[in-house]
């Protein structure tokens, strides 16, 4: 079987492609060109250059495929244009699936649980696969909602019209090698661990999810027959709010001790019961495999790694 | 290997069962059901506990391990579970097992020592009297049929005190009749519980754990809460979790710590085995059991997402306005074209009026072939053309003899004074005459609407710092685009609330929305100033301020909801001569509120229509606000 996976550098496409190297399929890859480098397992794969603007590049990158896995969708750095969201996934995702209308068996499309309705108070817990969907928040994450939302319906369309037959996945925070998210969180605790009220209200309950489970949940999905046209949410088992993070951070760095002083206040904050419940995906035999502690220990690894001695860069690099 | 799990539709043996796919064994379930048998993942056998205890035939041969776990609380008839759960171990040791694990519970201990707390395994079992007798004397019937076997299998044993999932009815009810204010109806002065999944977990750890044989095992929660505590926080947990509205992470207030139950050092050294929930997590999971269980007897609000009806009805897939035409103007762009295109998804027909013949063939053509949405018809006119408003209305009339939606959208700033081929100035003209003019002339197919009609005038909240000028209404003294584009929202709030008092006994309501900030071509006049000297750095900091002003307001869709909500929801079912900035009721501008001001606007706009078009529109008293 052939497949295509768009955006394999992103911080789900490269889970994914990390996944389908276990896997006995053929891959190949639609890349922006100039993010060729930062691809994995170029050895292994095929590589088709370009833009989902383009509809040449995408009509040569769906050719002879029969799962495309579509990761090439943004979520806003802080300061992104709403049309820049909108040309990447609302029309890039309308150009994908019109070149894969009636060639590709089925589409596997990573979305996001953020275009789910308000869902903060805990009386609507748990939110489930196919709660309602409505853009909400600030203007620029109602933005990214809205053009979530907009991509999701151009696919079940598609689908409508007996094109293509789509599996689409709502992830929660992402963990793993490109989040920034859990990166700028842990960073910003220990630069200032005791002022964690003011970014509180911000994250509330979350429920991290790595990039490594996401990339199993798109292998079931992309293949199983029940999860023909379903939409999937995709969330780990921990719910923690980012007093949680901190005591955890404590716990890494603290190998042995167990007078944790953030403890308390991070089981105080905690009600202890999940946000979201995956049931779709559990049905189908999904279950998450690394935990929030991995997660973290992961980030402080890669931070560490980054400011000790040991790598020598280069003094003209450091200018 | 092969293990057979007793239990397996249950929260610990589900828990257990996965882990055990994950390692590759092979898996028998015991259920107590076909039902439950189906039920159970793929890649394990289920079977039904067979008529007489112990009977299994064949199919426990080849078994490694024996896993039961099935905890002994509840309502469950203990004589029944001892008796097949004890012809299961006869069986399993027959076949060959080499490990036996069972979830005792800890109500084997003697009462009094449960009572003072700290309880290790060496502790006393047994005793008659006081505590929980049936789970007792369950509970060590169960261990002594396994100490029976224990020189042939290796055995091991874990005592839980109290085991929570959402399905521990018996645990649920208690919780929910302290929710409604009961007492207290647990023995002893604490809870010291344990969940499920981390119960499976200590059940394999217990299977894979070589030095654990011949041992019994405390396992519970890290922390125990003494009932006092507990009861207030599941008081507290109800207001929590029934409050759909509240939106602030709620902090538990702090409480002294409570000495455990049960003493957990040697499942922790020799298992390695640590609770991963916390005990409150454990509250809240039977407190939001609890609260859907009053949800389902009606003494709990119904969940209900915060929602504009408008919004859920199109991702229900719901069509409240099949049948129901919607006249919207200035429909191929911005605000417009999403309100267009909601309506059509709500089952309305939508008529699209705008000047683009060509914008509007393509809102046509997609309304045409979404599947979700309905057809349109489209109506080309150029709104600030009196005339054309006339030949519009006189179009509509004929092809619709009802309309029950008119949504009055166009609207438009001109960076230069225009001036409409019939001599009115062009944003007074499109903003404020032609909404009025619409109105009336359509006034006939509103009211023959089969129920109520609404009239949605989009106003501005530029008109917040506008106040009419009588004195200058075609802006000849002085022309600054968005004043006099202000001037004219003035002057629309004013006419809606006459309107509105003219409707007043019919059909028709009519309102008037400030559709917030929104990211539209109606700031394109921006692009249209001179830029020419502008340096580079100059002109790169414009657009950049531009464009954050931009990445602060709302999308056009998401307005556009905002208004076809106040055309449709139930909310504001009768409302009408209100304000509204976005959704919700508000105060216009002071100076909109001045009644003898806006009855002389009034007729200056009649005025101007009569001059300009010959259209006499007051036709007597019931047309004209006294």
């Amino acid at each position: 079987m052939k497949v295509l996976v768009t955006g394999p550098s992103g911080a789900i496409g490269q889970y994914v492609l990390e996944v389908l190297m276990t896997t006995d399929h053929d891959v190949r890859v639609f890349a922006l060109p100039d993010s060729m480098h930062r691809i994995n397992f170029r050895d292994r794969i095929e590589m088709v250059p370009g833009q989902l603007s383009d509809k040449i590049a995408l009509a040569e990158a769906v050719e002879g495929v029969d799962i495309v896995y579509h990761t090439a969708v943004v979520s806003p750095p802080p300061a992104m244009k709403p049309e820049t969201m909108d040309a990447i996934n609302v029309e890039g995702t309308r150009n994908l699936v019109n070149a894969c209308a009636g060639r590709v068996k089925r589409l596997v499309m990573a979305s996001s649980n953020n275009v789910y309705t308000p869902h903060r108070s805990s009386a609507l817990w748990p939110v489930l696969d196919d709660a309602p969907r409505m853009a909400h928040g600030n203007p620029q994450q109602a933005a990214l909602g809205e053009s979530l939302i907009a991509a999701e319906d151009i696919v079940f369309e598609a689908a409508a019209k007996d094109q293509i037959e789509y599996a689409i996945l709502r992830p929660t925070v992402v963990a793993g090698r490109k989040s920034q998210f859990i990166e700028n969180m842990v960073i910003s605790i220990l630069q200032n661990q005791q002022n964690l009220d003011m970014q509180r209200r911000m994250w509330d309950m979350m429920q991290w999810t790595h990039g490594s489970d996401i990339g199993h949940a798109a292998m079931l999905v992309g293949e199983d027959e029940r999860a023909r046209n379903e939409c999937f949410l995709v969330a780990g088992e921990e719910p923690i709010t980012i007093y949680d993070v901190q005591k955890l951070i404590w716990d890494i760095m603290n190998v042995g001790k167990t007078d944790n002083p953030y403890a308390e206040i991070a089981a105080q904050n905690n009600i202890g019961i999940p946000k979201f419940e995956p049931r779709k995906l559990r049905a189908l035999g999904w279950r998450p495999k690394v935990g929030v502690k991995q997660c973290i220990a992961e980030v402080l690894g890669r931070l560490e790694f980054y400011s000790s001695a040991a790598v020598n860069i280069p003094a003209y690099m450091l200018d | 290997m092969r293990a057979v799990v007793s239990g397996a539709a249950g929260h610990v043996g589900q828990r257990v069962i996965e882990q055990l796919l994950d390692l590759r064994w092979d898996v028998l379930g015991i259920v107590g059901s076909d039902a439950e048998a189906t039920a159970l993942p793929r890649g394990v056998t289920g079977k039904v506990w067979p008529k007489r205890a112990g009977a299994f035939g064949k199919a426990l041969d080849g078994i490694d391990a024996l896993l039961l776990c099935e905890p002994v609380q509840g309502d469950a008839d203990f004589d029944v579970q001892v008796k097949r759960t004890t012809g299961l171990i006869t069986a399993a040791v027959k076949a060959g097992v080499a490990r036996i694990v069972l979830v005792s519970s800890a109500h084997v201990y003697a009462p009094e020592a449960l009572a003072r707390g700290m309880v290790t395994e060496t502790t006393p079992l047994g005793g008659d009297e006081g505590g929980n007798v049936a789970v007792r004397q369950a509970a060590l019937s169960l261990e002594s049929a396994l100490r029976d076997v224990a020189d042939q299998v290796e055995c091991v044993v874990l005592r839980p005190l109290m085991v929570i999932d959402r399905d521990q009815t018996h645990l649920i009810d208690r919780a929910w009749s302290v929710m409604q204010g009961g007492g207290a109806t647990w023995d002893g002065d604490r809870l010291h519980p344990i969940a499920a999944s981390d119960l499976g977990d200590a059940v394999m750890m217990a299977l894979r754990t070589p030095g654990a044989a011949g041992h019994a095992f405390n396992v519970a929660s890290e922390q125990a809460v003494t009932i006092d505590v507990a009861l207030q926080e599941f008081r507290r947990l109800r207001l929590v979790l029934s409050d759909c509205e509240q939106q602030e992470i709620q902090v538990r207030p702090p409480s002294p710590p409570a000495p455990p139950v049960l003493s957990l050092g040697k499942a922790q050294t020799l298992l390695h085995f640590r609770a991963k929930r916390p005990v409150w997590g454990l509250l809240s999971t039977l407190a939001q059991a609890a609260v859907d269980k009053g949800r389902a007897e009606g003494k709990v609000d119904a969940r209900k997402f915060q929602m504009p009806a408008a919004l859920l009805a199109i991702e229900t897939g719901a069509k409240p306005l099949a049948g129901k035409v919607a006249v919207v103007t200035g429909a191929t762009a911005g605000i417009g074209r999403s309100a267009a295109v909601l309506l059509s998804k709500l089952g309305a027909k939508v008529v699209a009026v705008a000047r683009s013949a060509e914008a509007g063939k393509a809102l046509m053509e997609e309304l045409a072939s979404h599947s979700q949405t309905t057809p349109g018809v489209f109506k080309q006119a150029d709104l600030s053309e009196l005339s054309a408003v006339r030949d519009l209305a006189a179009d509509l009339c004929k092809e619709f003899p009802q309309i029950d939606i008119l949504l009055n959208n166009a609207g438009a700033v001109f960076n230069e004074r225009e001036v409409t081929s019939e001599g009115i100035e062009r944003t007074l003209a499109l903003n404020l005459i032609s909404p009025f003019y619409l109105t009336h002339l359509l006034a006939d197919p509103l009211r023959a609407a089969e129920g109520e009609a609404r009239v949605i005038n989009v106003s501005s909240e530029a008109h917040q710092n506008s106040a009419l000028d009588l004195a200058d209404m075609q802006s000849e003294l002085s022309y600054r685009a968005i004043p006099v584009y202000g001037k004219a929202k003035s002057g629309l709030i004013m006419v809606t609330y006459l309107f509105a008092e003219l409707m007043q006994g019919s059909n028709v309501t009519i309102n008037v929305v400030s559709p917030g900030a929104v990211r539209t071509e109606i700031w394109r006049f921006e692009d249209d100033q001179d830029t020419s000297n502008l340096g580079p750095q100059q002109l790169q900091r414009r657009n950049a301020m531009r464009d954050r002003m931009r990445m602060n307001m709302i999308s056009p869709l998401e307005s556009a909801g905002y208004l076809v909500n106040l055309a449709m929801a139930p909310d504001f079912a009768g409302a009408s001569g209100y304000y509204f900035d976005k959704n919700d009721r508000a105060q216009s501008s002071e100076a909109t509120y001045d009644r003898p001001l806006a009855l002389k606007l009034w007729r200056y706009v009649e005025g101007v229509i009569e001059q300009t078009t010959g259209t006499k529109i007051t036709g007597g008293q019931e047309a004209e606000p006294a």
